[in-house]
């Protein structure tokens, strides 16, 4: 004979396991944040073209715009790279840096902040004098860094690391070793405070983790990262490239991770980021399903084995980016 | 692979063992002129593969590629309109794929002050993806280096055949209805010459997408009356009766949304099993993989 209640768990057994893992899986949503690649490879530099550069293997991707006036450097890498960015700016240029731009507060952007800011006037030498460098980001990063606070209360990125000059306007300009350079704000990407970086007569596009090609797209849903932001992202972004002749070449991207790309990279990275966007709308919008079904209905079928990645793997990404079609 | 190792396994007992290279230098074309199709397709020689012109192979035609799972999720996905986005309409045919369409080739050989070969360039196929083969034992360059349509490619000869290997490929197709290739995907390419017929065979592998090696192969026969390729140059093209290679992404349709992808989404391909209707087969085996390469294979339909 069983007992009422045990009637009860029995037939609501379907009902109280649902109810479970929406309650785990909303609290998995608060935890799943996504982490970049391993730092991985030598340091390499790659002149890009015009005045910019590529110094590859210290984590993020760091680009370098260089000439008569100095050095204008958009991230800094990892933490513990810095003094490799470093040496790297000073093969490409002797002039002191002048500027930096952190694309985000992802940990491989602005890892190097710290080594670079206390260069002597921005000197690569050590020999310089004067000002020290004037480090850009949308303030939603400086805010960030200023405020984060480790277990003990601890602050997690030390002053000297923060951002000089945090800009709110959607977009701010200047000239630098004569060229114009946009820094753009995308809201909602891999978080609030992304800024994409455009070299106009270099004509060098350099991403940071808006766009990658090393796996699915890093979304930060605790920072204010969005999918639907990253695909605006994208195509603002596309709106900025103009291919050369046959869809190769003409503006180039430094991506936050991975090999330098051009318009046709972008394109077949929005386009999957799409095909997705849709794919998830169907399953959760239009049919309903919890994130147990969609995890089983694979919607990255077509991308999963090339994306995947150990810190940021295909379930990571769909339990994060769940929440955003509920 | 196993049928790399076939096909090497025959190239050895064909080509005579003293034949270290051979000349692939000059034009060569495409044989036995087919179709005119407003006069574009009689500009190039077709033959056997005269289903992959024009519009293009069926769609849901998967029929002999050995892909996965993932693979064939992409291929359903592909919806041919996409090639109306302006973002699309320039792509060149790549590496993966190139061989197989219209293409009359002008391959060319530069030497250096020692007159060893120091590299091939093979120019003339669909949007000019013109292929370097460097020939000076250079390392490929870094994963960092920009991916093309063409790829890197390093090259040798070995007993008679040119041997090639291309890395650095965009994201791309290895069939022109949908068949994904993924920018880590490499290409072996075997250039074989036998008197006026220049046979270039290859083989794509690619981790992400395919369950085993794709080969294909194209018969090019010698031209020394020279051939039409795409010209980037307006002037040449006109004087020269070539064909003008310049494209510019222009929008073809006018859609209400400024950035639309085209695509199925899983399970509503519309055209699914209706090329395995049109010749009466199973809907699987339009629907590809590996065991449908074989010859076997037609014992189970």
């Amino acid at each position: 004979m069983i007992s009422l209640s045990m009637q009860f768990l029995i037939k609501a057994r379907p009902i109280l396991l649902s109810l479970i893992f929406a309650v785990l899986s909303t609290t998995a949503f608060a935890q799943v944040i996504p982490s970049e690649p391993p730092v991985s490879g030598e340091l390499e530099i790659i002149h890009v073209q015009g005045n910019v550069w590529l110094i590859a293997g210290v984590g993020g991707n760091v680009a370098v715009q260089a000439s008569e006036q100095g050095v204008f450097v958009v991230d800094t890498g990892a933490n513990g790279f810095g003094e490799d960015v470093i040496s790297a700016i000073a093969k490409i240029s002797d002039r002191p840096i002048r500027y930096i731009v952190n694309t985000s507060i992802a940990d491989q952007h602005i890892g190097g902040n710290s080594d670079l800011a206390i260069l002597p006037g921005g000197s690569t030498s050590g020999a310089g004098r004067g000002a020290r460098i004037n480090v850009i980001s949308q303030e939603n990063v400086l805010f960030r860094m200023s405020v984060s606070r480790g277990p003990n209360g601890e602050q997690i990125h030390p002053q000297l690391s923060w951002p000089t000059d945090g800009y709110y306007e959607p977009q701010r300009g200047q000239i630098f070793n004569g060229e114009a350079i946009d820094i753009i704000h995308m809201p909602n990407a891999y978080s609030d405070g992304d800024s994409v970086v455009y070299f106009r007569g270099s004509n060098v596009l350099v991403s940071g983790d808006v766009f990658t090609n090393t796996g699915l797209p890093l979304i930060d849903y605790s920072q204010g990262g969005s999918l639907a932001g990253t695909i605006d992202a994208l195509d603002q972004m596309l709106d900025i490239t103009i291919s050369d002749d046959l869809a190769e070449g003409g503006t180039y991207i430094i991506p936050g991770h991975g090999y330098i790309s051009d318009e046709a990279d972008l394109v077949e990275y929005r386009d999957m980021t799409y095909i997705i966007r849709d794919r998830l709308q169907k399953l959760i919008v239009e049919d309903g399903l919890n994130l147990r079904q969609v995890l089983e209905a694979r919607p990255l079928l077509g991308w999963e084995s090339r994306y995947n990645r150990p810190e940021w793997t295909v379930n990571m990404f769909l339990e994060a980016v769940y929440q955003e079609f509920q | 692979m196993f049928k790399k190792v076939i096909f090497l396994a025959l190239l050895c007992q064909v080509v005579p063992l003293n034949a270290q290279e051979s000349d692939i230098v000059g034009f060569w074309n495409q044989p036995a002129p087919g179709l005119s199709l407003g006069g574009v397709a009689a500009l190039f020689g077709f033959s056997e593969d005269a289903i992959e012109r024009a519009d293009g192979p069926p769609v849901v035609d998967f029929l002999g590629i050995p892909l996965n799972e993932e693979a064939l999720s992409r291929a359903l996905a592909y919806d041919s309109a996409i090639l109306g986005v302006p973002e699309h309409v320039c792509m060149r045919h790549p590496s993966t794929y190139s061989f197989w369409g219209p293409a009359n080739l002008r391959i060319a050989a530069q030497l250096n002050e020692n007159l060893d070969i120091i590299s091939y360039s093979v120019g003339g196929t669909f949007r000019r993806a013109d292929r370097t083969i460097w020939m000076d034992g250079r390392d490929h360059p870094s994963e960092h280096a920009p991916h093309t349509w063409a790829g890197y490619t390093s090259g040798q000869w070995e007993n008679g055949t040119l041997v090639t290997k291309t890395t650095h490929l965009k994201w791309g197709w290895i069939r022109r209805n949908g068949v994904p290739s993924s920018d880590q995907a490499t290409v072996y390419t075997y250039y074989q010459r036998n008197d006026d017929v220049l046979t270039i065979t290859w083989f794509v592998e690619d981790p992400h997408y395919l369950t085993d090696t794709y080969m294909k192969s194209a018969d090019f026969i010698i031209a020394p009356q020279g051939v039409t390729t795409a010209s980037f140059d307006l002037e040449a093209a006109d004087t020269n009766n070539g064909v003008f290679a310049e494209c510019l992404n222009r929008a073809e349709i006018a859609r209400p949304e400024k950035h639309y992808v085209p695509h199925y989404l899983p399970g509503e391909n519309p055209f699914i099993g209706e090329w395995a209707n049109d010749i009466g087969v199973p809907i699987d085996a339009t629907l590809g993989g590996e065991e449908t390469a074989y010859p076997e294979y037609r014992d189970q339909l």
